[in-house]
């Protein structure tokens, strides 16, 4: 036991009363607490700007051992509270994007040399990952990670690696910019997929395509 | 500093609600280095905070209180920046 359980009751109680002093504005935004009892809490992710709400997934986080060491946090399935896979958990592609596995809670960015790029927080090696896991400072699986034990959760605790910051992160980029649907028919394999608009890259095609337009009007008093 | 240019803002700060009375010609940042201050938080760079109104617009921190369109008794929001690695 790497903190005595009556510290992490307190600090679980403390943060989970910080939430609810902001519930209203939480669930406003699609973010609902579904359970609160030390140690577990599990919170709902829905979309809060597309016409046909979606709950992609929801978090599990654990306060054992907080904050001693870092949270758990697990995405579950928000019915049965069974994690998820790494391909159960909404995609957030756009066509002609292409990945071997979809980015999934990622956020997306105009890199000046190589266009339009995401950096993904959730990772898993591929679609059929049974344990994704959240990339960031702040969660236990990040720190616990080999290539992330140069940077000690001891770094990051306090409002960094407090529940509320993971589950604005988790909002931030794994719901908040899901504006609606896209179905893509495919000829092979047969069938369909359902994809996100996501509001933030569709912004960023438009910013790379308003970039690269000049360049490909006629000069000024040149043919038409 | 006549009164009717003060206001009173409500700023959450990573879950933690504090009010801060300002006056609508001070720039943001100066609403954020207080608000990060009473609420005793760790990290007080503000590159690493965002600010944000309730519906997700960001605030810029060189904007005037005013000029931002914020009212007495509004809410916004500071989250911490999140690092992400992958």
């Amino acid at each position: 036991v790497a903190t005595d359980p009556r510290v992490s009751r307190k600090k679980f109680e403390r943060e989970v009363q910080l939430f609810r002093h902001q519930q209203e504005q939480h669930a406003k935004t699609g973010i609902w607490m579904l359970q609160a009892e030390y140690p577990d809490v599990v919170v709902a992710f829905a979309t809060p700007k597309s016409p046909q709400v979606f709950v992609p997934f929801a978090a599990h986080i654990d306060f054992t051992d907080y904050d001693a060491l870092p949270l758990s946090v697990t995405l579950v399935h928000p019915f049965t509270r069974k994690p998820l896979k790494l391909s159960e958990v909404l995609p957030q592609a756009i066509p002609n994007f292409q990945h071997n596995t979809p980015p999934r809670v990622a956020r997306f960015k105009v890199d000046p040399m190589a266009g339009l790029v995401h950096d993904s927080i959730l990772q898993g090696y591929d679609n059929d990952d049974p344990k994704p896991f959240l990339c960031m400072p702040g969660v236990k699986a990040y720190h616990r990670h080999p290539a992330h034990t140069g940077d000690s959760w001891w770094l990051h605790k306090g409002a960094e690696g407090s529940m509320h910051t993971i589950l604005h992160a988790l909002w931030k980029y794994g719901v908040r910019d899901i504006v609606g649907q896209n179905l893509v028919f495919q000829v092979v394999p047969a069938g369909y997929v359902v994809q996100p608009q996501v509001e933030q890259v569709a912004q960023m095609v438009l910013q790379l395509a308003a970039q690269a337009a000049p360049a490909e009007l006629p000069a000024e008093g040149g043919p038409r | 500093m006549s009164n009717d240019k003060k206001i009173t803002l409500t700023v959450v700060v990573a879950s933690t609600p504090i009010k801060i009375e300002t006056n609508i010609n001070v720039p943001l940042q100066s609403v954020a280095e207080k608000a990060i201050d009473e609420t005793h938080q760790a990290v007080k760079d503000l590159n690493r905070w965002e600010m944000t109104t309730q519906a997700g617009a960001v605030l810029n921190y060189g904007t005037k209180v005013g000029d931002a369109g914020l009212k007495d008794g509004e809410t916004i929001l500071m989250n911490i920046r999140t690092g992400v690695t992958g």
